[in-house]
């Protein structure tokens, strides 16, 4: 157990001073990393069109280069609010957004294709008006579907919505020109594109409305690469890594289905060591976990300690209020959303490790839960065990440290284990504020591989061994108590 | 005459509405062995409980040892001296036997660990249950539980003890186990005030024996005077009834 708590502490403390670095100014610069080639995670780095443009921008103006991953929705807000200086993710400007953002010129121009089943009967644009269409969230696709031709279905990233069109969940998805092109390339046996484009866009970066002054100086540096024809070589350059890469991950036709299992999972495991994606974020969902577990407990302790004395001696009225409003607030409202409150609006303007985000909102969410399982169980101790305590000389609070705590925390702990259980599971929303936990990696191989079934299995099975385990120590722990009565 | 442990005057209880308590007045000296008995409901266990302030009186003032504690601010202080048994026992089921007897003393300051330690072999080794000493509460018999719960309080050397009906939760062959512990007591001379049905018991031991009935006190005499010759029809149909 020593161990085990040291290796975690070790890993906490590798994620929060792990990125340091020179002493040049820092460029933060916000990405979204399922968008091949524009951007999508290789190794453990985030590579692409975009990250390759604002790094030479970036190296010409002087900065350091930080790239951070995000959901695609939380983009706008980041630069808005400050978090990061520029977004750079395949963005289409709009006149919403740009009521919002600052826009840089263009870089590209780009379409927004229909990509469709190959048996589908699809031939034009007017064909959708009955088909059910999958876009990814928040994307010019997203805004043109849901204004022109019906409401769509939204998925987070682009590898669902194919995941969705193979699997007939939608008969349509329309994406952007460049991955829609890299798909199809990938399941040519299976899908197809339509020829008219829906729509054309430009693509540019946004910078925060505060921010006109970095604007300027990357509006000049990227007409300098527009001028030196480095920016054709850039995009050149991953549109061809892209289809080298799709043409490799297909798996193919007609093989049996051993051999389309192999290979299946040879391309989302093994390959290029995607296990690896897997593995860390389970270190990172362990990690979260079980220091979110201990600041719950913590919190709940005190919460729970804080109620019971204000109902049993009227004493700590201040305190036991400010108790009520937390639990109110923790326990009427989604983790999600307290995560993601956490991180863009407490820890808004600050630069802190995402783990620590992670830990600290998982934490207090997870107070309010232990706080009134924890008061439940001293409710639950005989008052006769207080008046035996007092009556004896102890103080109210001696009696509750060393009489009455002790057994509601006994009578409690296979609900405490639960909450741990339950916070555990509760983690995978990490990957909303683009924390790589185990659900993140396994979208991570997903998005890479357009194989939605094997990543969503390893990743289910991985939660459910590690719940299996926990069930087995907490059964083994109460045993053990047990055996004192 | 001896000291005066308890001087309680015009003492007051209320409870939303329900008067347990209706001007209570007497006084507790040391050396004596006060029974009180009546109906149920007339107030026997609040009075107790008010002594020690686990009931906080509404009215009325306790004074013990010649110094108001109704008004004192560290209770436990004062809690220190008074020792209590409970009809349900109370005690610490995640503590050992050893352990149950020898917290108090220890986490007051009364006793280092190791005198509080002999003493509480000591007092196990009186009621012959040393054996026991490392066995959880719930390992013991009724009659064990109420004894170790006796000696427990008696680990403090209160000045007082108090008795809230102590043989009310046990099977009848467990009675005389406790009584004989309480009669041993009451030979060394030990304070004790006690609530209980066993009125044979009050009559065989008791110095002094208090009749409530509907919050006050409607007798205070000797056993003979109250329970015996009573001049009060009432007192006597009750006696009548139980004895
Ligand atoms: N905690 C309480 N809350 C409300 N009423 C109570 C409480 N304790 C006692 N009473 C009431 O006070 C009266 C006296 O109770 P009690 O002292 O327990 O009587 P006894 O011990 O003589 O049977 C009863 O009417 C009882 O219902
Ligand atoms: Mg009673």
């Amino acid at each position: 157990m020593r161990y085990f708590l040291l290796l975690m502490t070790g890993l906490l403390l590798s994620g929060v001073w792990g990125c340091s670095g020179s002493d040049k100014p820092k460029l933060v610069m916000v990405t979204n990393a399922t968008f091949r080639p524009y951007e999508f995670v290789s190794g453990q780095k985030i590579d692409g069109i975009d990250p390759a443009i604002v790094r030479e921008i970036a190296d010409a103006l002087g900065y350091e280069l930080e790239i951070q991953d995000m959901s695609f929705d939380s983009l706008i807000a980041a630069v808005q609010s400050g978090r990061a200086d520029i977004a750079a993710a395949g963005i289409t400007v709009t006149e919403e957004r740009k009521k919002q953002v600052l826009f840089t010129d263009s870089y590209v121009i780009a379409e927004q294709l229909i990509v469709v089943r190959r048996d589908a009967p699809y031939q034009m644009v007017a064909d959708l008006k009955k088909a059910v269409i999958g876009v990814q969230h928040g994307t010019t696709g997203d805004l043109y579907v849901t204004k022109n031709i019906r409401e769509p279905e939204r998925y987070a990233h682009a590898p669902l919505v194919i995941s969705a069109l193979l699997a007939g969940k939608v008969d349509a998805a329309v994406l952007d020109s460049e991955p829609a092109r890299v798909f199809v390339q990938q399941k040519a046996a299976d899908l197809r594109l339509l020829t008219v484009p829906l729509t054309s866009e430009e693509y540019a970066f946004a910078i925060g409305k505060h921010n006109p002054d970095l604007l300027v100086r990357v509006n000049r540096e990227l007409r300098r690469l527009k001028q030196e024809g480095r920016l054709d070589s850039i995009i050149r350059h991953y549109r061809e890594l892209c289809e080298v890469e799709a043409e490799q991950d297909v798996v193919g036709g007609h093989r049996s289905m051993m051999a389309h299992l192999r290979d299946s999972l040879y391309v989302n495991f093994v390959k290029d060591r995607r296990y690896l994606y897997l593995w860390n974020g389970f270190l990172v969902t362990v990690c979260v976990t079980f220091f979110a577990v201990l600041l719950g407990i913590a919190i709940g302790f005190v919460v729970a300690v804080i109620r019971s004395t204000a109902d049993q001696t009227g004493r700590w009225k201040a305190a036991d209020w400010c108790c009520r409003v937390y639990l109110t607030v923790i326990r009427g409202t989604p983790a999600v959303v307290q995560l993601l409150i956490i991180y863009f609006v407490i820890f808004g303007a600050v630069d802190v490790n995402k783990i620590c985000v992670a830990i600290v909102a998982f934490g207090i969410n997870s107070g309010a839960y232990v706080a009134e399982i924890i008061r439940g169980g001293i409710m639950s101790i005989d008052r006769g065990q207080m008046e035996a305590g007092q009556s004896l000389g102890l103080t109210y609070s001696q009696t509750m440290r060393m009489v009455i705590l002790p057994q509601a925390l006994k009578n409690v702990l296979p609900a405490l284990g639960n909450e741990g259980i339950v916070l555990l599971k509760e983690t995978s929303v990490s990957g909303y504020i683009a924390l790589q936990d185990l659900t993140k990696g396994g979208d991570i191989i997903r998005s890479q591989t357009y194989d939605a079934f094997l990543p969503l299995m390893a990743v289910a099975l991985i939660y459910l061994a590690v719940v299996m385990l926990l069930t087995r120590l907490l059964g083994i722990l109460e045993k053990r108590l047990k055996r004192n009565e | 005459m001896s000291e005066v442990l308890f001087e309680i005057r015009d003492l007051v209880k209320e409870f939303k509405g329900v008067t347990a308590l209706d001007r209570v007045s007497t006084t507790i000296r040391r050396g004596e062995v006060v029974f009180i008995v009546g109906p149920s409901g007339s107030g026997k266990s609040t009075l107790l409980r008010c002594l020690n302030l686990l009931e906080i009186p509404t009215g009325g003032t306790i004074s013990f040892r010649g110094r108001d504690v109704s008004t004192r601010r560290r209770l436990h202080k004062f809690r220190q001296q008074v020792g209590m048994v409970f009809q349900h026992f109370n005690l610490f089921p995640n503590l050992t036997i050893h352990r149950n007897i020898t917290l108090a003393p220890v986490r007051t300051g009364k006793a280092t660990p190791a005198e509080a330690a002999a003493r509480a072999d000591e007092l196990l080794e009186r009621i012959g249950l040393i054996g026991k000493k490392d066995a959880y509460p719930a390992q013991l018999s009724g009659g064990q539980k109420q004894r170790v719960a006796i000696v427990r309080a008696l680990a403090m050397n209160p000045e007082v003890l108090l008795f809230d009906e102590p043989t009310s939760a046990l099977d009848p062959e467990m009675v005389g186990e406790v009584l004989g512990l309480m009669k041993d007591l009451v030979r060394d001379g030990m304070t004790m005030v006690v609530v209980t049905h066993e009125i044979g018991f009050a009559a065989e031991v008791a110095s002094r024996v208090i009749f409530m009935d509907h919050g006050r006190i409607a007798a205070d005499g000797t056993p003979d005077e109250v329970i015996r010759h009573s001049p009060q029809p009432r007192i006597r149909e009750f006696f009548s009834r139980v004895l």
